[in-house]
This record gives structure tokens, sequence and C-alpha cells, in this order.
């Protein structure tokens, strides 16, 4: 278990939360780029949780209250094979959280950040889960 | 004006082959048919646009999320606009890209372009080919 803490496995799947508008089945890719865009908190990376930790549900709720969420579903080794540092980055409370960790609010404007954000958009999500509620008190 | 048109004024935009037809009747009522739904596309989007205005905290989709304020949605309303007049292509989804800007995506088989008014009132453009990007510039 505790090198399952310290490293994630190539065939360990991730979850990224995608706010409900940014996904459409209808649309083909049915998930918008823009939602894997990184925010002024993705400093360090963006934001993923490890399926060792949370279940879909339990991932959404890390969400905004009132809001409703789908959870894209994510390989480590896809990612990696494209260049995506995938890593842990437990954070209080959220011990199954990790990063790709190339992937930053910094460098997002970045040629081969862009092109990932495209690729996670169109190719990369196995599945997708949802919708489920937000249920983490609004901060703003 | 053919949608990859790329001076400022209009808008790049993924050719639609359908609307680069020329001949007989029959494809020119095609082009008013796949222009009539181009202006329909549009109107959709100027109309969220437009709701999205009415009450842009709306669009806190979740926390650390920052919506855009009325001026950047008047901003993309009126782009909008502008080109649905010129007959752009019109994209497929508009939505608020978290930061204070609104990102306008089209897909068609292979591309996919990308335009995001930045809360700033900048744009960036961007355009990709099975994920390899190809076009992108500042405006």
């Amino acid at each position: 278990m505790r090198g399952e803490l310290q490293t994630i496995a190539d065939d360990e799947i991730l979850y990224r939360r995608i706010p409900v508008n940014y996904y459409d089945p209808q649309s083909v890719p049915p998930i918008m780029m823009v939602a894997f865009r990184p925010n002024e908190h993705d400093k360090t990376g963006l934001s993923l949780d490890r399926k060792l930790f949370v279940t879909p549900e339990e991932s959404a709720a890390f969400g905004r209250e009132g809001c409703e969420f789908y959870i894209a579903v994510l390989c480590a080794k896809d990612l990696r094979d494209c260049g995506m540092e995938v890593n842990p980055k437990p954070l209080p409370g959220k011990p199954g959280h990790a990063e790709i960790s190339n992937l930053t609010y910094d460098n997002k404007k970045g040629i081969r950040q862009k092109e990932w954000r495209d690729m996670l958009a169109t190719r990369l999500c196995r599945e997708i889960m949802g919708p489920f509620p937000g249920k983490t008190k609004a901060t703003s | 004006m053919t949608p990859m048109d790329t001076s400022h004024s209009s808008i790049p935009r993924i050719q639609d082959e359908n609307n680069t037809r020329a001949a007989g009747d029959e494809q020119l009522a095609h082009v008013s048919r796949m222009n009539l739904e181009n202006r329909n596309k549009w109107n959709e989007i100027i109309n969220q646009l437009s709701n999205w205005w009415k009450n842009p905290l709306q669009l806190i989709w979740d926390n650390d999320f920052t919506p855009p304020s009325r001026d950047v949605i008047d901003f993309a309303f009126r782009e909008a606009v502008q080109w649905r007049d010129k007959n752009c292509g019109a994209f497929d989804r508009v939505a608020p890209d978290g930061e204070g800007g609104i990102t306008f995506e089209a897909y068609r088989g292979s591309q996919h372009e990308s335009l995001t008014i930045n809360a700033d009132l900048t744009r960036e453009f961007l355009r990709f080919e099975n994920c390899r990007l190809v076009e992108s510039f500042l405006f």
C-alpha cells in the first residue's frame, strides 16, 4: 500500500471532474477542451483524483455544492504515452489527489500543453460517468 | 468569405466543404440551406450569450471558477453577431473558461478550433489537426 501511495502505476485509473455544461453526449467529442484548462489553483499541475482512493461520486463531491459534474475516466499510461507526467499530490482531506505536473496554470500557453488539452478532450477519456452532485460549500 | 479567412475583422473557421460548392440549382439550394443552418447555429450561441448576460453568476460552475463579467459577455455577443452576419462558419459550443473569459469550440473530424475571449478582452485562436497545433495567434 505504501508503494501505491507514493507512485501512480501505469494502469492506474484517474478521474477528472468536469462541470456538467462542458459535456454534451450529442457532440463529438462530448467534452470541451476548456474542461482541461488549468486554473490559477493548478499552479503545480492539473488536478485529478485517484480511483484507488475515491469513487466517481466522491470525486464529483469535491465540486461546488449546487453544481453537477461528470467524471472523465483516464488511465495513467495513456497520459504518459503522450508525454504528460502524472504524480500523486496528496492534499489535506484529499489523500487521493494527483496531478498532471507538466500541465500547469503557468505553462498552459505552451504548444505541447495546448495539444495535451486537445488530446484529453478528444482521445484520452476512456469513459464518462455521472452526472453527480458537488457537495463542497461554496468558497466564493 | 471563406471560413478559413484569417483576417482579424472576421473569424477563422473550419471550412465546411458544403459551403464551398458552386454549381446547379440543387447545389445552390443546398448551399442556401446550409447557410440557414449556419445562421441558426449562430443564433443559438447568441441567445445563450444573451441569457448569460442577464445573470453572469449562473456561470459559476465550480469552486475557484470565475464567471465572465457582463463586459466580456457583451463583447462575445457583439463578436458573435458580427460573425453570424458575415456568414462565418458557426462554432459548435460556447462556454465560460472559468477564468473570466468565454471559449468557443468547433470540431470537424480531425480538426478542432478554439477561440477564447479572455477576461481582458484579448482573443486567442487555436487550430488543431489530429491534436497537433497548426495555427495559433492572439488578436
